[in-house]
């Protein structure tokens, strides 16, 4: 089929050049600091976590009964103290950081780094070409514009995801290999809304990776008109890093002033996570709310693409 | 007989208010090379441009191979291949991947004839190399290879000369007029050099400020020749020779010493017999074979004022 043999195409120029292998090599470095920092800062886990997990409840509760305590640490403490009775009533031990799988969850905490080679790959594959020269020759063979561009657009997308596997097994075979299987819980406690809840830990971490993979499908489609639209890869780069890393913070900032288009603003929707594990940063938001929202600027985004790239006239 | 592969019927483009080219109207021939000269920003690429896709044709329309460019271009484009500009390929690849790359976009990957376009342009020692360290030389070559890919009947190349040394020049023309010769591929290609496209091409359009202004067969029959050839004369005395000769319908010039006129072969015992008779002493008669060049200045100098 000729969509997967372009794709190929793309694969093949990523692959060819160093670009990629330095990110596979910064992921797998990234690997290995959470690895040592766990190693540094935990204390071996304690062999009764029933015992110690009665006695944070007990600190918790001096703490929630001192005064001053401002409420937003009030619920935060609250929520601990609830999931912590949760495990005991439930005899489910915590994911502490020295298991396989309690590696894992800490180490894919690196997922912002793949977040950011995505940005950079989707913002320079269209504009690179354009530089290269390469792109008169691309678009004179008799393959229809918009198969070349969503060739690149997908190659874009199969690469996130084998970035994102990459890290989850990665930390899996390092947490493994170091810490071994014991202790390790396989089911993840967290609390939303005031209630606790229980899921297998994997669910949670294929929950996270698809978060975060929708998350990269938007800011690199985001990159990608950019790219496609300035020829311009440095302008795609800057602009789509800003939003990806400081578009919560802008976000947040619009919200506290009482700006009320803040949920319609595509970056502050991108984490899902939040309605599954954790409560909406800003009222009003559901889950179905920000899925139509990110659906409406993906297709905006890939229509401007599109359609500047069918029509543009390949000069210079 | 001649079979026209590209039909170009009132090919123009406007940006703004601008007309780069206007209604150009031209057939490139099954087999032949035809040179399209002008020079630069002339409309040649833009041309080129329109012809391949890469540009939206304002109005007017390309037909290859009785499909058109305008209404189903990925049909019209599987018979062309072409270099527009320079040979830009991906550096970090091997001039093979390359051809793998391009190869792939039309169809699945065939080995063999990757093997057989890279010998015929002669790379065979250097096509696992990057081309980040192939010579101009060589990227021209691939370029080309590339354009062969698909057993086009067109090839379209932009000034495929351009920064080569006087080798690969050559080298380049010997390959295209192999091709043309082998496989009847209609090749067609521009430059802004005059003494290039007389060694190289069969025929030339000649393009100025977007616009045809001459159409010449660059190797014309005996037949033509015949009709009209250029004939350099030394006489004395010139000015009696001119007075007679202006009389008898041939355009004479003086030049250098000696007279240039232009009649036909049969004419010119005529003229000569005439010119005795009247008493003008005839030294020599000479055929001259007029360089394109003198002939594209002349008429370039009509078209200037």
């Amino acid at each position: 089929m000729q969509l997967l043999r372009l794709i190929q195409n793309e694969n093949m120029k990523l692959y060819k050049r160093k670009m990629l292998w330095i990110m596979l090599a910064l992921i797998v470095a990234s690997v290995i600091l959470t690895l040592v920092i766990t190693l540094k800062t935990s204390d071996s886990h304690p062999d009764n976590w029933k015992q110690t997990t009665e006695q944070e409840i007990k600190e918790n509760q001096k703490i929630m009964n001192q005064k001053g305590i401002p409420k937003a640490a009030k619920d935060q403490i609250a929520g601990q103290m609830k999931v912590d009775q949760y495990r005991l009533d439930h005899n489910i031990a915590p994911l502490f950081d020295d298991t396989a799988l309690g590696f894992v969850d800490s180490a894919i905490g690196s997922s912002g780094l793949i977040t950011l080679f995505i940005i950079i790959i989707a913002a320079s594959i269209v504009s690179q070409e354009y530089a290269w020269g390469t792109m008169k020759l691309v678009l004179m063979r008799p393959v229809q514009r918009w198969k070349v561009l969503l060739a690149k657009y997908l190659s874009v997308l199969f690469n996130a995801l084998l970035l994102l596997v990459f890290l989850g097994i990665l930390a899996f075979i390092v947490g493994a290999i170091v810490f071994g299987f014991k202790d390790t819980s396989f089911q993840y406690v967290y609390e939303r809304n005031g209630i606790v809840h229980q899921t297998s830990i994997f669910t949670h971490f294929f929950l996270f990776g698809l978060s975060h993979y929708i998350g990269m499908i938007m800011i690199a489609a985001f990159a990608f008109m950019l790219s496609t639209l300035f020829k311009n890869n440095a302008l795609a780069i800057a602009l789509s890093i800003f939003i990806e890393f400081a578009g919560s913070i802008i976000g947040s900032i619009l919200a506290m002033f009482g700006k009320s288009y803040v949920k319609y603003l595509f970056f502050v929707n991108t984490d899902l996570m939040q309605y599954i594990e954790g409560s909406p940063s800003i009222k009003g938001m559901t889950l179905g709310f920000s899925i139509t929202v990110l659906l409406v600027y993906f297709i905006i985004f890939m229509g401007i693409s599109f359609f500047t790239f069918e029509k543009r006239d390949v000069a210079n | 007989m001649t079979v026209a592969v590209a039909k170009i019927r009132q090919l123009s483009k406007k940006i703004g208010n601008k007309e780069l080219v206007k209604s150009l109207d031209f057939d490139i021939n099954q087999g032949e090379i035809l040179g399209f000269l002008g020079p630069n920003g002339a409309g040649k690429t833009t041309t080129m441009r329109m012809m391949v896709g890469l540009m939206k044709i304002s109005s007017g329309d390309v037909e290859i191979n009785g499909f058109s460019v305008k209404k189903n271009k990925e049909q019209a484009l599987k018979h062309v291949g072409g270099i527009i500009e320079n040979p830009e390929m991906y550096k970090f690849l091997s001039g093979y991947d390359n051809l793998v790359h391009f190869q792939r976009m039309n169809g699945p990957v065939n080995e063999e004839r990757i093997k057989e376009v890279v010998k015929l342009v002669g790379l065979e020692k250097a096509i696992k190399n990057k081309v980040r360290t192939y010579s101009l030389g060589m990227k021209q070559r691939l370029g080309i290879a590339q354009a062969l890919l698909d057993h086009p009947k067109l090839l379209i190349l932009d000034e495929p000369t351009n920064g080569l040394d006087p080798e690969g020049i050559r080298e380049i023309r010997e390959y295209l007029k192999k091709l043309a010769r082998e496989t009847g591929i209609a090749v067609f290609v521009s430059s802004h050099l005059l003494s290039e496209m007389e060694l190289l091409c069969d025929r030339i359009v000649i393009i100025q400020k977007g616009q045809i202004t001459d159409t010449e067969e660059l190797h014309p029959s005996e037949d033509a020749i015949e009709k009209s050839m250029t004939v350099a004369l030394t006489c004395e005395p010139q000015n009696k020779a001119v007075d007679i000769l202006n009389k008898q319908d041939v355009i004479v010039r003086s030049e250098e010493g000696h007279l240039l006129i232009q009649t036909s072969y049969a004419h010119l015992p005529d003229l000569h017999r005439l010119l005795v008779n009247e008493g003008v002493k005839v030294y020599t008669i000479e055929k001259v074979r007029v360089s394109l060049e003198d002939r594209f200045l002349a008429k370039t100098k009509g078209g200037r004022d």
